[in-house]
């Protein structure tokens, strides 16, 4: 907790993938972020618990192959868990929970590897900042675009949002300024090329 | 259909942060690549559409497994990519030589489309797949395009510290699906 403010170790990737998430769309207020989040990290943590356990098996394209089918079956079962559990948030999300598996190969990709249990460590801090910033994201969209916070509408009658930022180029433009301010703020320093 | 769009300007930001990332290489040369992705990823979304359409319908269907379509589409984008790089071994040229190394990288971006596909055209017919997926993938090669275009020409030195780099790359990104919303609105 103390070191909170040193620049963290290779965000630049969590942070880019979410823009590269089909659910920025979806998360267009904060719940609905946190529900794409929390998906997305749970179905990550179990394709690699199955890929730890097919390791001897499953190497190289093949790796990726069982990847993808292990993430799509387990956001299918994410899929069903939603629509019986959070019925209101999937009638906004529902479409996007299959993309996570997609989202999982991303991460795969970028994250460092945890070819070992002990190695989870070092995939906490940046899945704890893609969960934060899409949260974020999520707040500052529903703030601007729909004048609420967390569910509870904070703009007196009359009153409009921006509604464009409910909007696809309003989630582009949006995650542009979170990025923006974490990197005027020297909460991480990019290392990718110009 | 514009929340589809992000996916497809989404897709782009990826595949353009990953040509960048492999190698360094004059601005030319980044939009050659470009323009080789763009293509083998509406080849292989051609491919995949036809292909996962018929299976579903046949085989799928029938059987009671639709859930099982997402996967399925998956997997015919893994094949057919795998099919195209193969292919493309016997092929001369910056494309050939293109898609026989990164074809895993075409499989994912024909994934992402095809999966995303399912959810905004359910009931289409194979005609409506086939140019669904065609319009898919195309916006996502003209996005990619567009993206390699505009990096090119920034003028990097003129921005501020904070806005260099991946800021900047979803500011274009924003403007690109600014674009693609419009012509959807059309």
């Amino acid at each position: 907790m103390k070191d909170w403010k040193r620049p963290l170790e290779n965000p630049v990737s969590a942070l880019f993938l979410l823009g590269t998430c089909p659910a920025l769309a979806a998360c267009d207020t904060f719940w609905n972020a946190l529900l794409i989040a929390a998906a997305t990290v749970v179905v990550f943590d179990l394709t690699n618990a199955v890929l730890y356990l097919l390791r001897g098996v499953a190497a190289g394209a093949a790796r990726l192959a069982a990847l993808l089918v292990t993430a799509s079956a387990l956001s299918g079962i994410a899929v069903l868990l939603v629509e019986a559990y959070f019925p209101a948030q999937y009638e906004a999300v529902g479409l996007y929970i299959p993309l996570t598996a997609l989202q999982c190969a991303a991460l795969d990709r970028v994250l460092p590897d945890a070819e070992t249990p002990s190695g989870l460590s070092k995939l906490v801090r940046p899945l704890a900042l893609y969960v934060l910033t899409l949260c974020a994201v999520g707040l500052l969209r529903e703030l601007l675009g729909a004048g609420t916070a967390f569910g509870v509408p904070l703009l007196p009658s009359g009153m409009e949002a921006l509604a464009f930022f409910r909007s696809a180029p309003g989630a582009f433009l949006t995650l542009a300024f979170v990025a923006m301010g974490a990197k005027a703020a020297g909460l991480f320093r990019e290392e990718a090329p110009q | 259909m514009s929340e589809y769009l992000i996916g497809a300007v989404a897709a782009a930001l990826v595949n353009y942060w990953t040509l960048a990332r492999e190698e360094s290489a004059d601005a030319i040369t980044r939009l050659k690549q470009a323009g080789c992705l763009g293509g083998a990823t509406v080849l292989v979304a051609l491919k995949t559409a036809g292909l996962s359409y018929v299976l579903y319908y046949g085989v799928l269907s029938p059987l009671g497994m639709g859930a099982a379509r997402v996967p399925l589409c998956f997997l015919t984008a893994f094949a057919c990519a795998w099919a195209t790089g193969q292919l493309a071994r016997n092929g001369a040229g910056a494309w050939a030589e293109f898609v026989e190394t990164r074809w895993p990288l075409v499989a994912l971006n024909a994934a992402v489309l095809g999966a995303a596909l399912y959810g905004v055209s359910p009931g289409v017919g194979f005609t409506g797949m086939l140019l669904s997926a065609f319009g898919a993938s195309a916006a996502f090669a003209l996005s990619l395009l567009s993206l390699t275009a505009i990096q090119a020409r920034t003028d990097v030195d003129a921005l501020p510290e904070s806005v260099r780099g991946f800021p900047a790359l979803l500011l274009a990104a924003a403007l690109i699906s600014m674009a693609l919303t419009a012509f959807a609105g059309l």
